[in-house]
């Protein structure tokens, strides 16, 4: 599997795509994508900026950005900065999304990533902010006091974020989403790693626990099932990975996890009689999406 | 009325539906002579349009001996040694498998030229000039079209990478340039970094340490730079050429292009495919959908008018296949197709496509 379509819902709203020269629905629910094709002339910002002019401004709740010019060889950090320098017109921003791109726009390990330093800065109320792709991500490390959800997808995280991360504070943290991936494709650091950088991360209040799509997805569900925390959240979401027996008989053995109402296992290598016991003993476990080993080899579900 | 002659497969799809229009039209019996009666006994044609006719060409279907015998006749025009047979589905024959086809045209083309009272539906030479989708898309470029750019030939991966670099692009369609469908068609994409891509419904096995092409109905992804290469090197082996990649327009969360048939030269079926898939031309999960739903008259219009400009290109032709991308810059002409008329349950004006075409021949023959 590879990231084949574009987002359909965020932020609770409908995301429809924005087409020059047509009329935006000013609906709260309704969110518009911003999103060049590979042979259009204009930049990101010229689409922004028309975007914006067409848009009550003081209103707009939330923005998809989709593919920027050449995603695969510059970063969105035009776009990010414009957004920057337009923070005081944008006063209700409270979520965003930057790189909604399918694998035919380009690949997730192929996006180049931006600087997100000025524009965390800039919008201290932002509550969603959701990445994807890792390549040349610059995350700096700092206090937000506003954000509730942080989602990074990428084909492999790198550690150089995960540090960035294990040194900022986000005290509304409600939502944390870490895409860890493979080696492969970027992820260069090792549990003790994303371990820090969750218990540095987690707030009383968080609710949502995702680590996806990883290679070390065993040795992840092994050290989360020995977390009493975990009790309080109410989504715990191990989902796209390479879960196989290890992780599953750990997950199983945990008291703490048969208590959290959503066990998102899908995409997984785990065998049947395990999937029974997990079933009859978390009760919130979801097992679909099961897989096969290709020889002894399991794979992520995004990956490239 | 004149009957009709088939060069073809009589248990073809296209055949049989041909056959059933000229029965709906009152039109004799169609009949069908073989391609590989004909390949064998030229005379078994020459009799057939002994006498006033209408005279289709079909294409010969998937007949292993057809195909070879084009090729070994093709190879040995060309001073190469006799081809290997290929297995069913291998992408193969490329230049000595065009060469044999234009060595029949040619002699379809003598025995045309001495039957006058027989009326070709398409013309061998324009047959001949589509089934080079280079030369057709050099054609339709002279004759004012407008067209993906073309970066011409290409015999190699490396060839390739150069023409990229030199055109500063990071996207391009690989085509074989022989041959009449999706076959051999690679989406080519790369990172300056060195990341690459194909995309294509051509598989490669290796078999007994040689590498060989298969195409099948689902599209294989390619990563490895080696096996790119390898993929990208046997098309170009055969024939191929590098076109610019042209960004279709949205329908929903989808992107379409049309396929519009030219009927006597003006534009009649069409339809639109939509696909949230286009990477590819392939369409292999495509979902037909009426045009007018997806373009305004004005653009309808300029599709139109595109369609019969380069329907006169070929004015030797009756019915031609398009290949159209709508696009804010005019409408793009993707290919024609010699044999575009197999749209199977598509209506235009009330009747399907043979059946468009057997009753414009009827009218035409007053």
């Amino acid at each position: 599997m590879t990231i084949s379509d574009h987002t359909q819902r965020f932020d609770g709203k409908e995301v429809r795509t924005f087409v020059r020269g047509e009329p935006v629905d000013p609906s709260a629910d309704v969110v518009y994508r911003l999103s060049l094709e590979y042979d259009d002339d204009l930049t990101m910002v010229q689409l922004l900026d028309e975007f914006l002019g067409q848009v009550d401004k003081s209103a707009l709740q939330a923005l998809v950005i989709g593919a920027w010019e050449e995603p695969q060889e510059t970063g969105p950090d035009a776009a990010l900065d414009a957004l920057a320098d337009r923070a005081a017109e944008l006063p209700n921003l409270k979520a965003l999304f930057v790189g909604d791109i399918t694998f035919e726009e380009c690949e997730i390990s192929w996006i180049i990533q931006g600087n997100y330093e000025r524009l965390l800065k800039a919008f201290p109320r932002l509550e969603c902010l959701r990445v994807r792709g890792s390549t040349s991500l610059s995350w700096p490390a700092q206090k937000h006091q506003g954000l509730k959800q942080l989602v990074l997808e990428s084909g492999g995280i790198p550690s150089t974020v995960l540090q960035a991360l294990a040194t900022s504070a986000y005290p509304a943290l409600e939502h944390m989403e870490l895409w860890i991936g493979t080696s492969d494709y970027g992820f260069d650091a090792d549990l003790p790693q994303v371990q820090a950088t969750v218990e540095h991360l987690r707030t009383p209040g968080l609710r949502y626990l995702g680590l996806r799509d990883a290679e070390i997805a065993d040795e992840l569900a092994q050290w989360i099932a020995g977390q009493p925390w975990t009790e309080s959240l109410s989504v715990l979401d191990l989902s796209l990975g390479t879960l196989g027996e290890d992780g599953a008989k750990a997950l199983l053995a945990s008291p703490h996890i048969r208590k959290i109402p959503r066990v998102d296992l899908s995409h997984h290598y785990i065998p049947p009689a395990l999937q029974a016991e997990l079933s009859a003993t978390v009760p919130g476990v979801v097992l679909q999406d099961p897989q096969e080993e290709d020889g002894d080899h399991r794979y992520v579900a995004v990956g490239e | 009325m004149l009957p009709w002659v088939v060069l073809g497969v009589a248990v073809s799809k296209r055949t049989r539906e041909l056959r059933a229009s000229c029965e709906h039209w009152g039109f004799p019996a169609a009949r069908v002579v073989e391609w590989s009666d004909w390949l064998r006994r030229p005379e078994t044609l020459e009799d057939a349009l002994a006498a006033p006719c209408v005279f289709k060409l079909e294409p010969p279907g998937d007949d292993p001996w057809v195909h070879h015998h084009l090729m070994a006749l093709g190879a040995a025009r060309l001073g190469k040694p006799a081809p290997a047979v290929l297995q069913h589905g291998e992408l193969g024959g490329g230049r000595s498998w065009f060469e044999g086809f234009r060595i029949v045209m040619q002699r379809l083309n003598s025995l045309l030229a001495c039957r006058p009272e027989v009326l070709a539906v398409n013309a061998p030479a324009d047959i001949m000039a589509m089934t080079d989708k280079l030369d057709c898309q050099r054609r339709l470029q002279a004759r004012g079209l407008t067209i993906p750019h073309l970066f011409g030939p290409v015999s190699s991966h490396e060839e390739l990478l150069g023409m990229m670099d030199h055109h500063g692009l990071d996207r391009a369609f690989v085509k074989a340039r022989f041959g009449s469908s999706a076959a051999g068609v690679v989406a080519f994409r790369r990172t300056r970094r060195g990341q690459q891509q194909a995309t294509t419904t051509a598989h490669l096995v290796e078999v007994a340490g040689q590498s060989r092409l298969f195409n099948v109905k689902r599209v294989s992804r390619y990563e490895r730079p080696a096996e790119i290469a390898k993929v990208v090197d046997l098309i170009a082996e055969q024939g191929s050429y590098v076109e610019a990649w042209l960004s279709k327009p949205r329908a929903g969360h989808g992107h379409f292009d049309l396929r519009v048939l030219a009927i006597q030269g003006r534009a009649a079926h069409r339809v639109a495919r939509v696909s949230e898939h286009t990477m590819t031309n392939l369409h292999l999960d495509a979902r037909r959908v009426e045009p007018a739903h997806l373009l305004s008259e004005v653009d309808l219009q300029q599709v139109e008018a595109a369609v019969a400009q380069a329907a006169a290109a070929f004015a030797g032709s009756s019915v031609i296949g398009f290949a159209v991308v709508p696009h804010r810059l005019g409408p793009h002409v993707l290919e024609a197709n010699a044999f575009g008329d197999l749209l199977p349950g598509l209506q235009w004006q009330g009747q399907d496509a043979h059946a468009a075409l057997v009753s414009a021949q009827a009218a035409s023959q007053g």
